[in-house]
């Protein structure tokens, strides 16, 4: 028999519930073992110092102790009962509750995810877009910058056009 | 046994009388457990009612086969335990001296019976002493060694109330004895330095 298994005899030893064969076994081993001497000193002295701290003399119950412990129940029984069908309904609540959370707790994840993937989709067709009316733009803003610069050029010289005969006729006089 | 077991059917199908009769039962038992657990006697009535009402309320689920004492047990050191959180009378480190003279009654292992002062203030003093070593112990740790030593139960009958495997009670307990061990020998060598000086 093995120290460990020996050792876990030693509080029904103290009990004095081992059988006799156990009790001769634990006792040799005992005799050479300082470990479970140790712990049976333990198990005595602890034992000691509880019943020391044992309490003599204390509250009894009255004679009507019974009576005051059945009125007691009764007015917590006209509470009891008034919440019972609503304490009943809550229990079985709780599994429907509990399902119905899990149940839209996929559809959420399901509806996130779907909607992440239609979201990607479509993302690339518009940047197809964006990418076509920004090149179209700046086509047209070039076109349109030019002709300004063309309309410019066609304003000034008619302007000079104007502004020479002015100035020969001067000279002529 | 079986008498419980009858009273509990009588229960279950609402006979009053019958949880009167269970009540009237357990009463001395209940009460003699707070007191040593809560060490108040003005409070041992209040949770004992409040343990019995709860019983009432829970003996529809009570299953007839299992142990009525060990249920009675487990509910009673609960309600305890509730009454000590809320108080917040919890497990301070205590430096007590210890005499001689009440190490050397601690020490007494010859018999195994109640060691008793015959001088009663004297006992009062090694009662006071032991209550403030006990006082260190978490009260789990502490509620198990009551249950134990002074209400004197059996490994087996520790194993249905705090429904664990005898193993397990035996390495609670075994832990609960040496930290109590070590507040006891902590103690002693205070005392001893002090008889030095």
């Amino acid at each position: 028999m093995s120290h460990q298994n020996l050792k876990g005899w030693l509080e029904e030893y103290a009990e004095n519930s081992l059988s006799a064969e156990m009790t001769q076994d634990l006792e040799q081993h005992l005799a050479m073992c300082r470990d479970c001497q140790q712990q049976l000193r333990a198990i005595r002295l602890t034992a000691n110092i509880l019943r020391a701290s044992r309490l003599d003399e204390g509250p009894v119950p009255g004679a009507g102790f019974a009576r005051s412990v059945a009125l007691a129940i009764e007015q917590q029984q006209e509470s009891y009962f008034f919440w019972s069908p609503l304490r009943i309904m809550a229990l079985k609540a709780v599994p429907v509750m509990a399902v119905l959370a899990v149940a839209l707790g996929i559809f959420a994840y399901t509806e996130i995810s779907s909607g992440l993937n239609a979201q990607q989709l479509t993302e690339e067709p518009l940047l197809e877009t964006s990418l076509e009316l920004s090149s179209k733009w700046g086509q047209e803003a070039a076109v349109f910058s030019e002709q300004i610069s063309h309309d410019k050029d066609q304003v000034v010289s008619t302007l000079l056009e104007e502004a020479l005969p002015q100035d020969s006729e001067k000279e002529s006089k | 046994m079986t008498v419980d077991k009858d009273l509990i059917q009588r229960c279950q199908h609402g006979d009053q009388a019958a949880f009167e009769h269970l009540v009237k039962k357990h009463e001395r038992r209940v009460f003699g457990l707070i007191y040593q657990m809560v060490r108040q006697p003005s409070e041992v009535e209040d949770i004992a009612q409040e343990v019995f009402t709860k019983i009432y309320f829970s003996l529809p689920q009570f299953r007839i086969e299992a142990s009525f004492e060990a249920w009675l047990y487990r509910i009673t050191v609960n309600q305890c335990y509730d009454y000590l959180r809320k108080r917040k009378r919890e497990a301070q480190v205590t430096e007590s001296d210890l005499s001689d003279e009440e190490a050397a009654f601690f020490e007494r292992f010859g018999s195994i019976t109640q060691p008793r002062h015959p001088d009663i203030s004297k006992r009062l003093e090694i009662r006071q002493t032991a209550e403030r070593l006990l006082s260190a112990l978490p009260p789990k740790d502490r509620s198990l060694l009551i249950l134990k030593e002074i209400e004197d139960l059996s490994i087996d009958e520790l194993t249905k109330v705090f429904k664990s495997s005898a193993s397990a009670i035996k390495l609670r307990l075994f832990r609960a004895r040496n930290q109590l061990k070590a507040v006891y020998e902590k103690s002693r060598r205070k005392e001893k330095g002090k008889q030095r000086v």
